[in-house]
């Protein structure tokens, strides 16, 4: 039987707690970007709060997903199972990866500068369909969340080499964990430290991402 | 000369609009914001859909005014151009 993901038991608890955090703080930004939408009326910074919402709303539910289902204690390991967890929960888990990937999908089109609309549903479409006809789909949208990743990486790699500030090389170097820590959750169906790692690795993002934001609030008191 | 962004080419041409609120003519504001008649109008017209300015008729002539809305955005002009830097969503002009 495949499973999800395998969950050591010392990290049982700890693991929800930080998705719960990525979840807020990814909604800080989403509601953050949303407030400055509503006076610059400008397209890009709406569609960032909403990449950051659907990222949100991925979190929560997977932080909602572990704390219900509360996985089958083996070996000191909690696993997560696909066959013995009620449909209800398959489809929770299957959103939770689903609007992860729409937020990535959302964020790539964003920071694309890309005008088309229908360049975005054709991205959307194409990145839920491999996932959907794939046979292990778990580990497809987590190579389609880390694919993604790497290229939003890279703009904001050039982005940084461009301006060479803090505030580029903050926004960098949270990408470029989350896409260690999307790579990294590829393998969390069989090795379980994998699923510590990546949540140690995303720890680290949504910090820097969380340090940059009030970093710039506090910039504008200043002001 | 560095060449301006989209966000630094809207705050220019609201203080030119705010500088002469309520009297300013298309004429006096392509000479004030430095570019060209067609981008001009591109960006007359997104602001007016943003409702960040008003277009009125004085003695038959067209006439630009700032409101509210254009106002706020040149007092928190410097947090959306901060934000937009950092998440990396600056547009060319």
């Amino acid at each position: 039987m495949a499973y999800a993901y395998i969950i050591p038991e010392w990290f049982f608890g700890l693991d929800i707690t930080l998705e719960i955090i990525f979840g807020l703080i990814t909604l800080l930004v989403s509601i953050f970007a949303f407030n400055i939408y509503k006076t610059s009326k400008e397209r890009s910074i709406g569609l960032l709060s909403l990449s950051f919402l659907f990222i949100s709303l991925s979190y929560l539910t997977w932080a909602f997903v572990n704390l219900v289902i509360a996985p089958t204690l083996v070996d000191k390991l909690r696993i997560i199972t696909l066959g013995t967890v009620p449909k209800a929960f398959i489809l929770a888990i299957y959103t939770h990866y689903g609007l992860f990937i729409l937020g990535l999908v959302t964020l790539a089109y964003t920071t694309f500068q890309v005008k088309k609309i229908r360049i975005y549903y054709v991205l959307s479409i194409i990145s839920i369909l491999v996932v959907v006809v794939s046979v292990n789909k778990l580990i497809t949208s987590r190579i389609v969340s880390a694919f993604l990743l790497f290229f939003i990486t890279y703009h904001y790699f050039k982005e940084w080499r461009n301006k060479r500030n803090k505030r580029a090389l903050w926004i960098f170097g949270s990408f470029f964990l989350l896409t260690l820590g999307s790579i990294d959750f590829i393998f969390s169906a069989n090795f379980y430290a994998t699923y510590v790692i990546g949540h140690i690795l995303e720890f680290g993002a949504y910090s820097l991402i969380l340090g940059g934001l009030i970093h710039l609030l506090r910039k504008t008191k200043i002001r | 000369m560095k060449k301006r962004n989209r966000l630094e080419i809207i705050r220019d041409i609201l203080n030119v609009i705010r500088a002469k609120n309520g009297k300013i003519k298309p004429t006096h504001i392509l000479y004030k914001s430095n570019l060209s008649h067609s981008m001009m109008e591109e960006y007359m017209t997104e602001l007016k859909e943003k409702e960040f300015i008003t277009e009125k008729l004085l003695a038959g002539k067209k006439t630009y005014a700032i409101t509210e809305k254009g106002i706020e955005y040149l007092h928190k002009y410097q947090l959306i151009a901060d934000f937009t830097q950092s998440f990396g969503l600056e547009e060319e002009g």
